[in-house]
């Protein structure tokens, strides 16, 4: 299937300096692509130059096979496209007005305004508040009146830039799951600035990782959570357990690497003598040692232990200055500087493809 | 001195009640007076309106060297002494000046212009301000939503029109209570250039304290009007 929407290459230069390094992206018809990072990473700047709002220092960005300023004006992919921002940004006037507007600007007859901002009032459940000034609406109401008046264009590609940021937690929720639901229905490409990565799992199907200006890792969400391309993917999406040894064997497929005075093993590739980074997945290491032999294990002392709802997030300083945080249940909790070992599969060791340049194995 | 104070206070009264008179009874002159103020401010705040609101937008939404200095400029205006502007326009409009072949000395329509250019620079200043103290994000919101450059314009001008008809309204106060420049480029000729303010000046000189008092009340009565109109506007306008 053919991209609705694709981006080759392009950045923006804000006072001579780059706020967005040149950067690529697609989606399909249906599809949602979510871009993640940290505050300040680009994001808006990212979403903006796509959709037309900020001039781009370079590169292309086609939708439907025509590139914008050349085959198609910019009016004409705005009037195909739909954004939400942060803040609602509604006009003075009724709700039933700002639904209608982008309607309005395109010519739409009455009849078929009023229809169809009926309909996606009822949706979004605003139709009780169509004659309310927005001065008058609370920050929820005003989110739903910013989507309805996105939704209502029913536009080939919407774009969000942090549209639940500013709601509180439970309205976050509750607008979440709605749009989710929506979407799914609507099957429209999207693309959704997000800082939260729960927000982009629920939601999106791929992501684009980002951080100061640069993207980092573009791939489905599954593959951007299991095999994060370097540390700093890892890091921005909230990993803990990464750290830094050497491999010192590559035996038949099973590599080994030291960490520490600790030796753990990998089903993955390494060079022998080179220095690693790499990751323990936290959800796959477990205290207690295991009888079978193919597992790694690794002793240490329990140094805090934090309760996280049903769970316990326990420290264990296995040599200086590592500590490997992991998860058990509350009923098996060790208690503090309790000598225990970690046990994980080679599977749970995972290096990363992208490694920070390095001399005689210290860090370059 | 007793009987001195007191006829002081009694002729002042009963100016007061042959000013009420003229004014319930339709006195002709009166009413003709009224009437070219409030065509020839209107006129002129209107026109004032349509140059300036363009005027303020653009200056709001440009981005070129001298800018600031252009707005000092337009802020200068704010200031400007009517006199000094009946001045100017006299001596452009007299006969052998360069505007003389109009025609325009003591006619309402040298008052217009005079008017005119006394409150544009307080619509240009109104509506600057008023543009910038939009969320800049609207811009970027109207134009996703697949608005026009015009359509944008017509959006923001709607979105600004509370703070639009405070400029009229405080650009009318300013040139419906002026004396200087109307008397100066009109020259206070009944039924035609004569207006509020001119006619108090005149007639308080003629020792008319009825007539001149009849003028006063009207003229405090408009620009009551106006003044309670503005704050009503801007109560409406007041975050709830």
């Amino acid at each position: 299937m053919t991209a609705v929407l694709r981006a080759e290459k392009i950045s923006v230069k804000r006072a001579g300096r780059f706020t967005l390094e040149p950067c690529s992206l697609s989606i399909e018809p249906g599809e949602r692509l979510a871009i993640y990072g940290p505050n300040g990473a680009g994001k808006s700047t990212l979403l903006q130059a796509v959709a037309g709002l900020v001039p781009t220092a370079a590169g292309a960005i086609a939708f439907c096979d025509m590139t914008i300023g050349t085959e198609m004006p910019a009016l004409g992919y705005h009037r195909r496209t739909a954004a939400v921002f942060q803040e609602p940004l509604l006009l003075r006037g009724t709700v039933r007005h700002n639904v209608e507007l982008g309607l309005k600007l395109r010519g739409v007859a009455a009849a078929e305004r009023t229809r169809r901002a009926n309909l996606w009032m009822e949706r979004l459940r605003i139709t009780h508040l169509a004659d309310r000034p927005t001065s008058l609406l609370s920050g929820g109401e005003a989110q739903r009146t910013s989507l309805a008046r996105a939704l209502v264009l029913e536009p080939e590609v919407l774009f969000f830039d942090e549209p639940f940021a500013a709601l509180d937690a439970p309205t976050r929720g509750r607008l979440l799951g709605e749009l989710a639901e929506i979407l799914d229905e609507q099957r429209i490409a999207t693309l959704f600035v997000t800082h939260d990565l729960d927000e982009a799992a629920a939601l999106c199907q791929r992501c684009l990782v980002l951080d100061a200006g640069r993207p980092l890792q573009q791939d489905t969400m599954t593959a951007i959570l299991e095999r994060p391309l370097s540390r700093r993917v890892a890091e921005i999406i909230g990993m803990a357990n990464i750290f830094d040894g050497l491999v010192i064997a590559d035996d038949r497929g099973t590599v080994s690497i030291e960490w520490g005075d600790h030796r753990i093993r990998t089903s993955l590739q390494g060079t022998v003598g080179a220095g690693v980074t790499f990751l323990l997945r936290q959800e796959r290491l477990k205290l207690g040692a295991r009888s079978d032999g193919t597992f790694n294990e690794v002793r240490g002392r329990v140094q805090r232990v934090r309760r996280r709802g049903a769970l316990n997030l326990v420290s264990v300083r296995v040599g200086n200055p590592h500590c490997v945080q992991l998860w058990c249940e509350s009923t098996e909790q060790p208690a503090l500087n309790q000598e225990v070992t970690i046990s994980f599969p080679p599977e749970a060791v995972w290096i990363f493809p992208q490694q920070p340049s390095r001399v005689n194995g210290e860090l370059g | 001195m007793a009987s001195a104070n007191w006829d002081y206070w009694s002729e002042l009264g009963t100016g007061f009640t042959d000013a009420v008179f003229l004014l319930v009874t339709f006195d002709p002159e009166t009413w003709s007076v009224i009437r070219q103020s409030l065509l020839i401010s209107t006129t002129a705040t209107l026109a004032a309106l349509l140059i300036g609101v363009p005027i303020g937008m653009w200056i709001a939404l440009s981005s070129f060297r001298g800018r600031s200095l252009l707005f000092t400029i337009f802020n200068t205006g704010f200031g400007l002494p009517p006199v000094v502007v009946g001045l100017i326009l006299s001596i452009l409009l007299l006969r052998h000046g360069p505007l003389g072949w109009l025609n325009l000395r003591f006619t309402p329509a040298a008052m217009i212009i005079a008017q005119f250019i006394l409150s544009t620079p307080i619509v240009i200043n109104l509506t600057a301000v008023a543009i910038q103290q939009l969320n800049p994000k609207l811009w970027m919101q109207m134009k996703a939503l697949g608005a026009s450059r015009s359509q944008m314009l017509w959006l923001m001008g709607r979105e600004i029109r509370l703070p639009l008809i405070g400029a009229y309204m405080a650009g009318f106060g300013a040139v419906i209570s002026e004396v200087g420049a109307s008397q100066m480029v009109g020259g206070n000729l009944p039924g035609s250039t004569r207006v509020l303010t001119t006619a108090i000046v005149m007639e308080t000189g003629m020792g008319h304290y009825d007539r001149a008092m009849a003028y006063g009340i009207i003229l405090l009565l408009l620009v009551a009007v106006v003044v309670g109109l503005l704050t009503w506007f801007q109560q409406q306008d007041a975050p709830r």
